[in-house]
């Protein structure tokens, strides 16, 4: 009942609509998402999630932060 | 608010004292060395009998329709497998700061998957397989790979739900995706109906099968040979490196773009086919928009050596790296320019593409793995690596090994796809024989074979380097760690050093997701709905919407004696090598005739599209030759088409047609929609000794032995019938011969 329910809607549905409609929320999502990254002040909160690779608890110091490094071309 | 009232308990005072679990990682890269050299000597062995048919030695076992599926198994499933296992749990374990949930369950994850290697050993070459791509192996694998997978996965979360570190570092995310993924594909995939213990049949059939089969196909190339390989790198390179991920913030937007988008892409192995287009055309889009991401993440990875490039001239492990995350980049580029539709009708079916996924698994994946085990051998041995001038001679053997053997497919993909499609001033085929353009690529496969050759010699390097560090090994205990435990969030913690490295207070404030980092159970639901959305959009609507499928009425399933018959196709894996699918191009219909259509295949159970004509497109080859012709063709494949490399099939002459399953076979296909009346399951076996008396006295008239009783007669039957059921119209583009295809081959009858 259900499955042909939901074939009778597809079938008098443009079926690339749906596609189309996740591709445009997509980019945005990912748009905002960039920006939401890359906003003032996120550097410095990611900073310590990135060295955690680097404390696996067994008394090894993990490296110097680099001088050079950059992230997303700002601060 | 501030907490001052709290009493204040430093995580320092905390400290526990535990063990991390070397012993299963040692374990994995044993296996990865050993099953890596298996894969890689089945690879060279393929491409020797491309070059050489005589190569075949006319042994069933090794006959390259069933080597192939062994190959491909052994370097995904067994190297790469194996591998990553290896890397997820060393760094599972520090970057949680917890030992793995089981031994137990990591002795079953170990031995388990070993098992699951050595049944695909056991079953593939003789015959035993589903004949889905990177998928063969039958149902009770099938069942026990899921089994060992939820084991795995127990283990893993396990760990996380006992884990002293508050945040999942990035490259846990990408684990989280690649279990929870690998888990859904392999069983939607793997779903078929058994006929006994070595046989079953796909629940779906013809376009939905083969739309389900590359869907996983694809995302088996994305989620396990890929995302827990990116997870890989986001924790070995900063190490290599000594430095921290070039940038955390672009890991974010790399993980979440590419587990979406990913799933999408799988339609794009069946551009011009009887898919409806619209899912082609999302293949198509996905595939393209793949490219950002992707080369985020290598960018990502590259740039972690920012001040430390000097690394790469002494250091093995970064050579490794970097070369492997080059060639991430490189075939990432290559997948989405190989999806584009118009470049696409040219190298489908082609080496071009064979070239691609080698530049992938031998540059991508097996260079990280090298570079992986040249880093932690010496680490779980606790010595120093015997020879770091051995690891480089083996880098650049494979780098020379890999660039042979992608330049050498580039070139022969192009060569054929051009000579195949070239047509002359009156329209008609330049190369009308098949032939001809297989003498052009052959000097290819030898420099093919040559790559193999250097690539698995570094390999022979490689273990003899590590069997001679292995042999100074120091303690072999496992590595103590310690660290506070993990509190409740609702309890705020003041920072404090642990282990020489600044932790930031444990708190329940943060970003959104700074705090999606911390609640492993709400990350992984996530990121299972990122995945799921593009599977059930494309997946969903071509099972429900009759229209994607059209019925043709004068398609009728197959006679008992031509099941058995296409039963046997699959077995020797000709799909390895041959097309069932006739694209709508000029050339196509002029070589092979009518264009496939979708109704075509609806008794198709699994689907035999194939993806590389080695040998030309099959499907409408029924009525095309005469039986005397293919008895002779398989017997002898040179008698009957000049400078064919196919293997010969002797055995097909001397082994007896067994129909004591036939009945089960109609009655399980019954079961999943063919209309097989009782009657005719009933009168199966005397249906196919009639069908098969026919064809044997038909070549006893011309003087050839009896073969009644043999499974010739069966694959003779069944390619008799492949595309005859809707007709032999005239095909309006071939002038020359009006209904009737190119002859294929150089016919000596």
């Amino acid at each position: 009942m259900l499955a042909s329910m939901m074939s009778e809607t597809l079938s008098r549905t443009d079926l690339l609509l749906f596609p189309l409609v996740t591709v445009v929320l997509f980019v945005a999502m990912f748009a905002g998402a960039v920006l939401w990254i890359c906003r003032r002040g996120a550097r410095e909160i990611y900073a310590d999630r990135s060295r955690l690779v680097f404390d696996d608890a067994t008394g090894r110091p993990g490296p110097e932060a680099p001088s050079s490094g950059k992230e997303c071309n700002h601060g | 608010m501030k907490p001052a009232a709290e009493p204040v308990v430093t995580r320092q005072e905390q400290l526990e004292t535990f063990h991390y679990d070397d012993k299963t990682v040692r374990h994995f890269l044993i296996a990865t060395v050993v099953w890596g050299a298996v894969a890689m000597l089945a690879g060279l062995w393929l491409a020797l009998e491309l070059a050489a048919h005589k190569l075949n030695f006319d042994l069933p076992w090794i006959t390259f329709g069933r080597l192939r599926p062994l190959h491909t198994n052994a370097a995904i499933f067994a190297f790469v497998g194996n591998s990553m296992f290896a890397g997820m749990y060393y760094s599972t374990q520090r970057l949680l700061k917890a030992r793995m949930y089981s031994d137990k369950l990591s002795r079953i994850h170990f031995w388990g998957w070993q098992a699951i290697i050595v049944s695909a050993a056991l079953t593939l070459p003789f015959g035993i397989t589903s004949s889905k791509e990177y998928a063969e192996l039958e149902w009770p694998i099938d069942l026990a790979i899921a089994a060992i997978w939820v084991v795995f996965a127990v283990n893993f979360f396990g760990t996380i739900a006992k884990r002293r570190e508050r945040h999942l570092y990035v490259a846990l995310w990408f684990y989280i995706a690649s279990i929870v993924t690998v888990a859904l594909l392999h069983i939607v995939n793997s779903l078929a109906l058994p006929v006994d213990w070595f046989k079953s049949y796909s629940a779906y059939a013809g376009v939905q099968d083969a739309l389900v089969q590359w869907w996983y196909g694809h995302n088996a190339v994305a989620f396990f040979l890929t995302t827990p390989i990116l997870g890989l790198m986001y924790y070995f390179m900063p190490k290599a490196a000594g430095r921290p991920v070039y940038s955390y913030r672009l890991s974010i937007v790399h993980f979440w773009s590419l587990i979406f988008l990913y799933i999408w892409a799988g339609p794009h192995h069946l551009l011009y086919t009887a898919l409806p287009d619209w899912a082609q055309t999302l293949g198509m889009v996905f595939s393209v928009m793949l490219v950002a991401p992707s080369w985020g993440g290598m960018i990502n990875g590259l740039l972690t050596l920012r001040g430390a490039w000097d690394k790469l001239r002494t250091d093995p492990v970064v050579k490794f790296f970097v070369v492997a995350i080059t060639f991430y980049g490189m075939a990432t580029f290559e997948g989405p320019l190989l999806s584009i539709k118009s470049v696409n009708a040219l190298s489908h079916y082609t080496d071009w593409t064979i070239g691609h996924v080698h530049s992938g698994v031998l540059g991508w994946n097996g260079f990280f793995a090298f570079g992986m085990i040249y880093w932690l051998f010496p680490r779980l041995y606790r010595t120093k690596l015997y020879s770091t001038k051995l690891a480089s001679t083996h880098f650049w053997f494979g780098l020379t090994g890999i660039g042979l053997y992608t330049l050498s497919m580039w070139v022969a993909g192009v060569t054929q796809g051009l000579m195949l499609k070239e047509l002359d001033a009156d329209g008609a085929l330049v190369y009308r024989n098949w032939e001809e353009t297989v003498a052009a690529i052959i000097p290819m496969y030898w420099v093919r074979a040559v790559g193999g050759a250097l690539y698995l010699t570094g390999v022979i390097l490689m273990i003899v380097n590590l069997v001679k560090t292995a042999g100074g090994k120091g303690d072999m205990r496992d590595e103590q760690a310690s660290a506070p435990p993990l509190l409740p969030e609702a309890r705020p913690l003041p920072a404090t050093a642990v282990a020489g490295v600044d932790l930031p207070p444990a708190t329940a404030k943060g970003f959104w997701h700074d705090l999606l980092e911390r609640r492993p159970i709400r990350f992984t639901v996530y990121t299972t709905i990122a995945v799921a959305i593009g599977g059930a959009f494309e997946i969903i609507p071509s099972m429900l919407i009759e229209k994607n499928v059209p019925t043709i009425a004068s398609v009728k399933p197959y006679t008992p004696l031509e099941l058995e018959g296409r039963d046997i196709y699959v077995a020797e894996g000709c799909y390895t090598c041959h097309s069932q699918m006739v694209r709508p191009f000029r050339d196509e219909t002029l070589r092979f005739g009518r264009p496939s259509e979708a109704g075509e295949f609806i008794y198709d159970r699994p689907f035999q599209w194939g993806s590389r004509r080695i040998g030309p497109d099959l499907h409408r080859v029924g009525g095309k030759y005469s039986d005397s012709w293919h008895y002779h063709h398989m017997l002898d494949p040179r008698s009957m088409s000049a400078g064919s490399i196919m293997p010969s099939y002797p055995w097909l002459f001397e082994d007896g047609l067994d129909l004591d399953l036939l009945q089960s076979k109609m009655t399980a296909l019954r079961t999943l929609g063919a209309p097989y009346s009782d009657q005719e399951i009933a009168d199966a076996e005397t249906l196919a000794w009639g069908q098969a008396l026919k064809i044997a006295e038909g070549l006893k008239a011309q003087g050839l032995p009896d073969v009644s009783d043999k499974k010739i007669v069966a694959l003779i039957a069944y390619l008799q019938r492949l595309g005859t059921d809707i007709g032999k119209e005239p095909t309006p583009a071939d002038p020359a011969a009006p209904g009737k295809a190119a002859d294929t081959h150089a016919s000596l009858e």
